[in-house]
């Protein structure tokens, strides 16, 4: 044993087991993100079933099974469940009825022995809504303008044509309301504006006012016309329903105007049903959210958190380089430095939330508050960089990751061999020069480590951002057609706080909690991605300067 | 301090020096030295002290570099040769602990005055280290490298003069065909020969060697030595070298340095045939060092 000891085989296993645990943590980690997460968007079964009430009458119940489990008898016996089982357990199911409109809920526990065999008809529908969340029922027929125009097995491929004729007819409405209405609600603040701020400095006169009066006409009467557009897509849209029968016998007619998708799950194959995974899977990373986020996509999230990333990294890396550089190259080497140095070592283990304070109190108020007083007055009392927006955000980011990039490009600037810059300045380059030439390209590698620290960090904080920009439901992306097309002063969505307002803050939490999976996921690829990009640009830097190792 | 024999070879003037060195010297092949009878003198050193902090590096060295010549600083290890070197292009001056007292006078005019420009005095004075140093870029953009610095960016002017300084260091040949590989990927002995043409590619009128062969093969060194023969028509060239053989096989004057002062200065020959201070005798015959 002794002998053993001295070998030095339980440090090779030690350390071997360590990293054996990081390696499963990780892999822990993406396996339950993943398999909770992209199962979701598997077409489910839907399954037929009857459950003896607790008066002994029978009802039908139609929906997914979600989750089973193990239970006591006992303990369903207790609350009030009529079983008559020698079994200690059984089996409990968590159906999605759906329909939540009808029924007023959408998932419900029931214990297998009160439950008939469950059945999977083929004509069952699952309808993806775009209110109220997924409709399911037997398909009974097709209407237009509330007369039956398709019934039985006439019903379905009817159904299909109409549904497409209502996706197009919904794209051109969301096209008009959004974007057309958009840029003339854009023209006409931007109106608005001008006007003010000529009243604001006295030169609003007479000719200035007709021609503004004539603009604004124009708007409203382009306005008009596109309202009566709308009204004429709005009534088309309206024209056709389905009717469908629920679970407890009723039939249920679904304008197709809120309908996104209908399809019959139990009748599907598997090529349909893998063609339908990929379509929603996609559909998730480029679609707006729906229904409270709880459905939808989550594009604006995916967008906003890649370009407050790359904004920070904009901010950071000057700063930080710019600081190491002062203070390793120019700086005499002394008590204060230790001290400045000892400081921003601190700063990296500051809670977020106080950089989220600090971001709110100085840059959106005081920063934000001055730059509107002076270049925005027009538009007060409503704030134009005085609120959260992705600016502040990064900025505070930026601040939060500014000592990471400092002491890695420290490092870095360290490494660079005296040799170097001695070669450097005898051929008559100045200090400055010999910085820029030569010695911070050979500190890219190490700079570039300290940004890849900075993106993983500032990519998964999510406390700050609350405070200085990131919300909800944004209406708009930071970035867009109207001029200048960056626009930093608006919020913007975040997958890190997507995942926190889906999970626990939703209406239907249940609903949304594969979604929470399949978000967290997305956050940690983009996190990887973002880093890869980073490595493989480093690694290219690494491979310039190679060799330097051994000077 | 006891530095009697210094100053009794030093101060006198140079050319009675050498002009007693030639008369010891006749019979030689060397007929440029013996018609010019005098030396022009490039670098001069009037009572140079140096201070790292407390310890002092150098005591009072008074030494005349003649111009166009090749001049070899021998000593032992920590004698100051090196430290005597980098007074003549003010590398010192990176030293933050670094002293100097006295004046170091290139072309009659002291390169420590107020109004010198350090990078103008850089590119009058090239230096080679111990170890290549090239920079980890191309070898074209290493050679160009202080081209650049003084603003030049036209690529023919910088193309020729490439050229022109790695022919000068006998490189161009081997590396002709791959002027864009990364300078780091030359073997030892022809980093150097690149650093050198980075060197001379500023046209200096001083080149400082600080112990160039020191990390190289005998090969590269027979190579550096012979490309140091050819230079010394062009620049003035002060090597310093452990190697008391390559002193006598490439240089013209010799500078014997021990425990910070110098100690004997005389053509090379002289020096070590006929040395005048016991100390430089006990080191050439490998009594000490």
């Amino acid at each position: 044993m002794k002998t053993w000891i001295k070998s030095g085989e339980p440090w090779i296993w030690a350390t071997a087991g360590g990293i054996a645990i990081a390696l499963v943590a990780v892999l822990g980690v993406l396996w339950l993100t993943a398999a909770r997460g992209l199962l979701h968007f598997w077409p489910a079964m839907v399954a037929e079933t009857t459950y003896v009430e607790k008066d002994g009458s029978r009802i039908r119940l139609i929906g997914e099974i979600k989750e089973q489990e193990e239970v006591a008898v006992r303990r369903l016996i207790e609350s009030g469940f009529k079983i008559e089982s020698t079994d200690k357990f059984t089996t409990r199911y968590l159906l999605k009825l759906g329909n939540r409109d009808v029924h007023g809920f959408d998932f419900k526990w029931y214990p297998a022995p009160l439950l008939s065999e469950f059945t999977y008809p083929q004509d069952l529908i699952t309808v993806e809504r775009r209110e109220w969340g997924n409709f399911y029922g037997h398909l009974k027929a097709v209407k237009e303008n509330g007369q039956v125009v398709a019934e039985g097995v006439a019903a379905l491929p009817e159904l299909e044509r109409r549904i497409q004729r209502a996706s197009e007819l919904f794209q051109k409405i969301f096209h008009i309301e959004k974007d057309e209405i958009g840029d003339l609600n854009y023209e006409m603040e931007r109106l608005r504006l001008k006007e003010k701020k000529l009243q604001l400095q006295g030169k609003l006169d007479e000719p200035a006012r007709t021609g503004m009066e004539k603009e604004r006409e124009a708007l409203n009467g382009k306005f008009g016309a596109l309202q009566a557009r709308l009204e004429k897509l709005r009534g088309e849209i309206g024209r056709d329903s389905l009717s469908a029968e629920v679970m407890n016998g009723q039939i249920v007619d679904v304008p197709l105007e809120k309908v996104a998708e209908a399809y019959r799950p139990n009748a599907m194959g598997l090529v349909d049903k893998v063609g339908y995974y990929f379509r929603k899977l996609y559909a998730f990373g480029t679609e707006n959210p729906r229904e409270a986020n709880t459905e939808g996509g989550i594009f604006p999230a995916i967008f906003g958190t890649i370009m407050m990333v790359v904004l920070m990294s904009i901010l950071v890396m000057p700063l930080g380089v710019i600081a190491a550089v002062y203070m390793r190259e120019y700086a005499k080497q002394g008590p204060l430095i230790r001290i400045i140095r000892i400081a921003v070592n601190n700063l990296a283990g500051v809670p977020s939330i106080v950089y989220g304070v600090f971001g709110l109190g100085f840059f959106v108020y005081f920063l934000g508050g001055s730059i509107d007083q002076l270049f925005f007055p027009e538009a007060l009392p409503a704030p134009t960089f005085g609120s959260p927006g992705i600016l502040w955000a990064s900025l505070t980011l930026a601040i939060l990751t500014l000592p990471v990039v400092i002491v890695s490009t420290e490092e870095g600037l360290a490494r660079v061999p005296r040799s170097l810059r001695e070669g450097s300045l005898a051929l008559g380059a100045t200090k400055a020069e010999t910085l820029w030439r030569t010695v911070l390209p050979m500190t890219s590698p190490a700079i570039m480590t300290g940004l890849i620290l900075a993106v993983a960090r500032a990519a998964g904080e999510t406390a700050p951002l609350m405070l200085v920009g990131v919300v909800k439901l944004a209406p708009s992306l930071p970035l867009d057609g109207h001029f200048p097309y960056f626009h930093l002063e608006r919020q913007f969505m975040h997958l890190g706080f997507h995942i926190y307002d889906v999970g626990f803050q939703s209406p239907n939490v249940e609903a949304a909690r594969p979604l929470v999976y399949a978000t967290a996921l997305l956050l940690v690829l983009v996190i990887v991605a973002l880093n890869l990009a980073a490595i493989s640009l480093r690694n290219r830097l690494r491979e310039t300067y190679r060799g330097l190792e051994g000077m | 301090m006891n530095t009697p024999n210094m100053n009794a070879t030093l101060p006198r003037s140079h050319a009675i020096n050498i002009s007693a060195a030639l008369e010891r010297a006749a019979g030689r092949e060397n007929a440029g030295v013996a018609e010019a009878g005098t030396e022009k003198v490039c670098i001069e050193t009037k009572n140079l002290n140096l201070h790292y902090a407390a310890a002092q590096a150098l005591f009072n060295v008074n030494v005349k570099i003649p111009k166009s010549r090749v001049t070899a600083f021998i000593g032992p290890s920590g004698c100051g040769k090196s430290t005597l070197l980098r007074c003549f292009n003010r590398m010192n001056d990176l030293v933050d602990i670094c002293r100097i007292e006295g004046q170091v006078l290139l072309d009659n005019a002291d390169i420590y005055d107020r109004s010198v420009k350090v990078a103008l005095l850089r590119r009058r004075v090239g230096m080679v280290f111990q170890k290549p140093n090239p920079f980890p870029k191309s070898i074209f953009e290493n050679v160009a490298y202080g081209l650049r610095i003084m603003g030049v960016n036209d690529k023919k002017a910088l193309a020729e003069t490439v050229e022109r300084a790695l022919r000068g260091a006998a490189l161009w040949d081997e590396v002709k065909d791959r002027l864009d590989a990364n300078g780091l990927g030359l073997s030892g002995g022809q980093q150097q020969r690149l650093v050198i043409a980075r060197a001379i590619a500023l046209e200096p009128e001083v080149l400082l060697l600080d112990e160039p062969c020191s990390a190289l093969d005998p090969i590269a060194t027979a190579k550096i030595e012979e490309l140091l023969l050819e230079l010394k028509n062009r620049f003035t060239i002060v090597i310093v070298t452990h190697n008391m053989q390559q002193a006598a096989r490439v240089s013209d004057y010799t500078l014997f340095m021990h425990m910070g002062e110098a100690v004997e200065f005389n053509d090379t020959e002289t020096l070590f045939t006929t040395p005048k201070m016991d100390r430089t005798s006990d080191y050439i015959t490998g009594r000490f060092g």
